[in-house]
C-alpha cells in the first residue's frame, strides 16, 4: 500500500567502465625498462650473443656474449655462469663471471672471489673483494669518481 | 718465531709488520700515476690500499710460470763431458722467452715501485737473471722495489701470496703454488744476479726472511 520505493529509481548498475590496457609488471605482456624499475633485464644463462649490446637499462649477464657491451650510464653485472669475450663498458660494473676483454666503469668496479678476468680494468674507484684474485692491469683514477664520466677513458685510448 | 702481532688465523693468514715498506712508499707519495708491478695475483688488501690514488697496478702472476720449468736438452753426445756454461746460456735464454712472454708491458712503461715478495726465491741463477733482464726495460733509474729473500731452506716461509695491507702492514695468505722449487741464497748473490737493482736497506726478519728494499742502480 504504501510503498516507500515508489519513486526511487532502480538502482542503477554502471557498467564495467572501458578497461584500461591491462598494465602487469610482472607478467610478460608488458615490462617497464628495468632502469625505470631499478631491477635489471637478464642475458640467460643459455642465451648466446654475438655482437654489440648497448642499452639504458641495468642488465644482468648470464650468458655468453662476444662483442661489446655498452651500458654507459647504467650497471652492467656478469652473473657467476656469464662469460663475456667483450670490451664492456658502464656507469657501475659487477663481475662475478668471466670476461676476457677491456673493462670501464665509469663510477665503479668491482670484481668478487668467483670471477675470472683477462684484461684490463680502468675505473674511479676498485673493489677487489676478499679472497678474489686478479691477473692483469688496473688504471685507477679517484678524480673521475665525481665526474659522470667526464674525460674517463677506456685504457686502449690512453697513451703508455 | 712469530711476534704477537703477526700470529697465524684460522685460514692461514697473517699480517707482517714491516719496517721498510713505509720508507718506500713515502718516497713515491708524489707519483702520479704510481707506477707499480706486483709479480703476484692483485689482493683485495693492495688494491684497497692503492685505490684513493691514480695509480695503475700490474698484476703478473708469474708464480704460475714456475710450475713447469723450461728443460734444457743437452746437445753435447752421451759420454762426453757437458759444456756447463752452454747449459746455463740454453737455460737462461729459455727462461728469458718465458718471462718476455709473461710480462709485455705498453711502450713506453716505466715502474716506480715493484713488488717482488718473494718470487725472486723461486728462481734459479740463471732464471733470476733473465727476470732482471726482461724487466730492466721497464725500470727507471727512480723504480724502488720490495723483496723477501730467502737466507736459509725454511719451507714455513714458503707458499704465500702477499698484499699491502697499510704502508707498514703486509698480507700473508697460504698460496696455491704447489710445490715450487726453491733457492736460499745470501743477498748479494741475489743483487748480483739482479742486473740494475742495489738492495738499500735490509732488516733480518724473525721467521729467517731478509726483508730488503731495493732500488734501481
Amino acid at each position: 500500500m504504501f510503498d516507500r520505493n515508489k519513486d526511487r529509481q532502480p538502482e542503477k548498475i554502471d557498467p564495467p567502465a572501458p578497461s584500461a590496457p591491462a598494465i602487469d609488471n610482472s607478467s610478460a605482456a608488458y615490462r617497464a625498462p628495468a632502469a625505470a624499475t631499478g631491477k635489471s633485464a637478464v642475458l640467460g644463462a643459455t642465451i648466446r650473443v654475438k655482437g654489440e649490446i648497448s642499452g639504458d637499462e641495468n642488465l644482468l649477464i648470464e650468458g655468453h656474449v662476444e662483442g661489446s657491451v655498452s651500458l654507459s650510464a647504467h650497471e652492467l653485472t656478469i652473473g657467476k655462469t656469464g662469460k663475456v669475450h667483450a670490451n664492456i663498458t658502464a656507469r657501475t660494473i659487477r663481475i662475478d663471471g668471466e670476461v676476457h676483454g677491456d673493462i670501464a666503469g665509469k663510477e665503479k668496479v668491482v670484481v668478487s672471489s668467483t670471477s675470472n678476468i683477462k684484461g684490463t680494468i680502468v675505473t674511479p674507484k676498485m673493489t677487489l673483494e676478499e679472497g678474489a684474485r686478479f691477473k692483469g692491469t688496473i688504471d685507477i683514477d679517484p678524480a673521475h669518481a665525481n665526474s659522470s664520466g667526464a674525460g674517463f677513458k677506456p685504457a686502449a685510448d690512453k697513451p703508455a | 718465531m712469530l711476534n704477537t702481532a703477526e700470529q697465524l688465523d684460522t685460514l692461514g693468514r697473517q699480517t707482517l709488520q714491516t719496517r721498510l715498506m713505509p720508507d718506500v712508499l713515502e718516497q713515491l707519495a708524489k707519483h702520479s700515476p704510481l707506477m707499480v708491478f706486483d709479480v703476484g695475483f692483485g689482493v683485495h688488501e693492495t688494491v684497497e690500499f692503492f685505490g684513493n690514488r691514480k695509480c695503475r697496478l700490474h698484476f703478473s702472476a708469474l708464480h704460475e710460470g714456475l710450475r713447469v720449468p723450461p728443460v734444457v736438452k743437452s746437445k753435447t753426445p752421451f759420454g762426453q763431458l757437458t759444456d756447463q756454461s752452454e747449459k746455463d746460456n740454453a737455460l737462461y735464454l729459455a727462461w728469458l722467452e718465458r718471462f718476455q712472454s709473461a710480462m709485455q708491458f705498453a711502450p713506453g712503461t716505466r715502474f716506480d715501485l715493484c713488488l717482488f715478495w718473494d718470487f725472486l726465491n723461486y728462481l734459479d741463477d740463471q732464471a733470476l737473471k733473465a727476470f732482471a733482464d726482461v724487466l730492466a726495460p721497464y725500470t727507471s733509474p727512480q723504480t724502488l722495489a720490495h723483496a723477501y729473500i730467502l737466507l736459509k731452506p725454511e719451507a714455513d716461509v714458503l707458499n704465500r701470496e702477499y698484499g699491502v695491507k697499510a704502508a707498514d702492514l703486509i698480507s700473508v695468505k697460504p698460496a696455491q703454488y704447489g710445490s715450487l722449487a726453491f733457492y736460499a741464497r745470501p743477498q748479494a748473490r741475489v743483487t748480483s744476479m739482479m742486473k740494475g737493482f742495489a738492495v738499500k736497506h735490509s732488516v733480518l726478519r724473525r721467521d729467517g726472511l731478509l726483508e730488503a728494499a731495493l732500488k734501481s742502480a
